[in-house]
Order: structure tokens, then sequence, then C-alpha cells
């Protein structure tokens, strides 16, 4: 961006401009499907849509508690579903070698998938 | 050779005048700029070798100012960079057949620049200044409820449960924040789209249609947000070509 574009700003900091640099410059996690890849690439790809299901599972969840819907031992026991459920990603995310950052995948326009 | 359309122009039936604006000025892969009209409206173009187009950051800051520079004197649609048609008639016949739509874009964005506000901030100290109490205060009271166990399982959701009320009050927050900008935009009558948690400082990115000359109050009113918000820093860009608020879908 040019520094004449910007208008009207108060200080901007560092990390705020590396932000900017970074959305417009954004290969992070972008997916890159080839031949030579196309296994690890499924994987990632499977990957991201289970830890999306497992973050959109664990949102309701909270949803619900929020709401006063759910019963103290009801409570426990989506603890510990979920405190299983994470600790098994986890583990899938080590075994494939995967990070965080991996599975939220850059949607372009879109955003990041999470 | 295959020609690239830069941008779809409002000529107002006088295309000689944008011919001779174009003379001076070369393309991406420096080619001749021309056009090819129909009736109040042209599109501007250079030929290019598709393999030439190489997506390269010089060649899309030069796209950009070439079409920053058309802005300053013409109403006109900025084309996704790398449209690429086979032939100036095929060009002819697409503005022949999008015309309506064509002219409808270009009324909406006639007179009009696009502007960018960014806000900035840090999240997790926002969150914090939000919640009333910390995790453990949190953790305690719910722990103190009725029938509340102390166990794993509970300690994790309620870490869970204490992260989700703290994201929650910062989408509040942030709601509130777009909702105050829309307020102060209002007697604009501007179009805006706005989108949240861009990432972990940049928590608002908004793009705003508005008049040419009311970029003054624009600012003001940006600097008027910056003094009731100063933990968030809040950043004006622009003018810009109205890249968000072209609504067409060439056939």
């Amino acid at each position: 961006m040019k520094d004449n574009k910007i208008l009207s700003d108060s200080e901007l900091q560092e990390n705020d401009l590396a932000d900017l640099r970074n959305q417009k410059s954004s290969e992070k996690s972008r997916q890159d499907l080839n031949p030579e890849n196309a296994e690890a690439g499924l994987t990632q790809l499977v990957m991201s849509v289970v830890e999306l299901l497992r973050r959109l599972t664990e949102k309701q969840a909270m949803q619900r508690i929020d709401g006063g819907s759910l019963t103290e031992d009801e409570i426990e026991k989506l603890g510990e579903t979920l405190m299983k459920l994470e600790n098994k990603m986890e583990e899938l995310k080590e075994h494939f070698n995967l990070t965080d950052e991996d599975l939220n995948l850059d949607l372009g326009p879109l955003g990041d998938l999470m | 050779m295959d020609k690239m359309i830069y941008a779809i122009i409002l000529t107002n039936n006088n295309p000689d005048k944008l011919t001779s604006f174009l003379t001076p000025m070369k393309g991406i892969s420096e080619e001749i700029l021309y056009s090819v009209s129909f009736k109040n409206v042209s599109a501007v173009i250079g030929d290019i070798k598709r393999e030439d187009l190489k997506k390269t950051k010089p060649q899309i800051i030069k796209y950009a100012d070439l079409i920053e520079n058309m802005k300053q004197y013409y109403t006109l649609l900025p084309m996704q960079f790398g449209s690429i048609v086979d032939s100036a008639k095929t060009i002819k016949k697409k503005l022949e057949i999008n015309y309506q739509e064509i002219n409808q874009n270009l009324k909406k964005v006639k007179n009009k620049y696009e502007y960018g506000i960014k806000v900035f901030g840090n999240i997790e100290k926002l969150k914090e200044g939000f919640m009333p109490t910390t995790k453990s205060e949190f953790q305690k009271t719910l722990n103190s409820s009725s029938a509340s166990k102390n166990s794993a399982y509970r300690n994790y959701v309620n870490k869970k449960f204490f992260k989700y009320k703290q994201d929650k009050v910062l989408a509040n927050f942030i709601d509130s924040v777009i909702e105050e900008i829309k307020g102060y935009l209002a007697h604009f009558n501007s179009l805006h789209k706005f989108k949240t948690e861009i990432s972990s400082r940049n928590i608002i990115d908004g793009v705003l249609l508005i008049e040419k000359d009311k970029e003054n109050e624009l600012i003001r009113i940006v600097k008027d947000m910056q003094n009731r918000y100063p933990k968030l820093t809040f950043i004006l860009t622009g003018p810009w070509p109205p890249y968000n608020f072209i609504d067409i879908n060439i056939n």
C-alpha cells in the first residue's frame, strides 16, 4: 500500500503494518495440491474439515451451557467428550506432522477457515 | 494476440477523448493501450500474450497504477487482473450483451470513491479488559454454583466456557464499533461492507463507497472514532477505485 493512501491513522504500530502486509500477500495455509503431494494434501484437507467440525461442536456445546439447558451431569459428560476429542485431534496432528496453522486454510476472499 | 481488459469506462459518447488520454500510457507488458466502445461505455484494453501475464508484484502494481490513473479522470469499473479475451470483437459483443448491467454499476460508482477503514487492537488485551473477572475467579464462581463438580472434565469445560464468554463479549464490542461507524455514515448515503476479526490484531476491515467531496468529513469521523476508542487504532485509506462495489457477472 502506498503511504500517501493512508489518510488518517493514529500511531500505526509495526505489528499493524505487518498485519497489513500479510493480508496482501497471504500465502499461508493455501492448499497446493499436485500429483507429488496428493496424499499429504488430502490429509491436510480432511483434518481441516474434522477440526472445523470439532470446533463447531464445541461452540454449540458452550451455547447450550450458556443457555442453561444442561444439567450438571450432562456438562460433565460433555466435558469428557470434548476433552477426548481435542486430545485425539492433537494426536492426529502430531502423527501427520500438522500444526493448527496448517489446518486453518486460507479461503481467499472468504478469509481463513477458522 | 489476446486482449487484456483493464477497466470499463464511462465515456459519455466521447471515445476520442479517451483515445488521447490513453495514447501516452503503456500496459503491464509495455503494450499500447486502446479502447473498444459500445454506446457510452468503453473497455480499455491492451494486446498481450497469455504467457506474458506473470501475475508478478511489478505487473500487479503497474496494473493498479493504471487503474488509479484512469480513476482520476473517469468513472470506471476496474476489471480483475488477468481478464483476457480472444478478440476486440468479443469485447464489443460483451459490452453490448451486458450493457444494462455495466451502466447500472457505472451509475452506482459515479462521482464516488472507495475508502478502506481498518481497525487494529490487541485482541487478548481487549478480552481481558472486557471480562469483569479473571479466569480463576470465573472458575470459582462456576464451581460454587449448586451441584457443580470439581473434576478434570468440569475444569476443562470451565476453561472453554470462559474463552467462549470472552469471544462473545469481544464480538459484541466489535459489532458495536461497526454500528457506531455505520451511524456516522448514515447521512452520507454511502455503501459499505465490514468484515470482523481478520487476524489476531486486525479486528475490523471495512470498505466504503462515498461521494468524492466527502473525504474531509470522513477523515473527521475516523479521528472522532479514534478519540473515542484510544485502545484501538483506526486507519483510513483511499481513495481507491471501486474494487469492492461492482456487482456484475459479464457473460
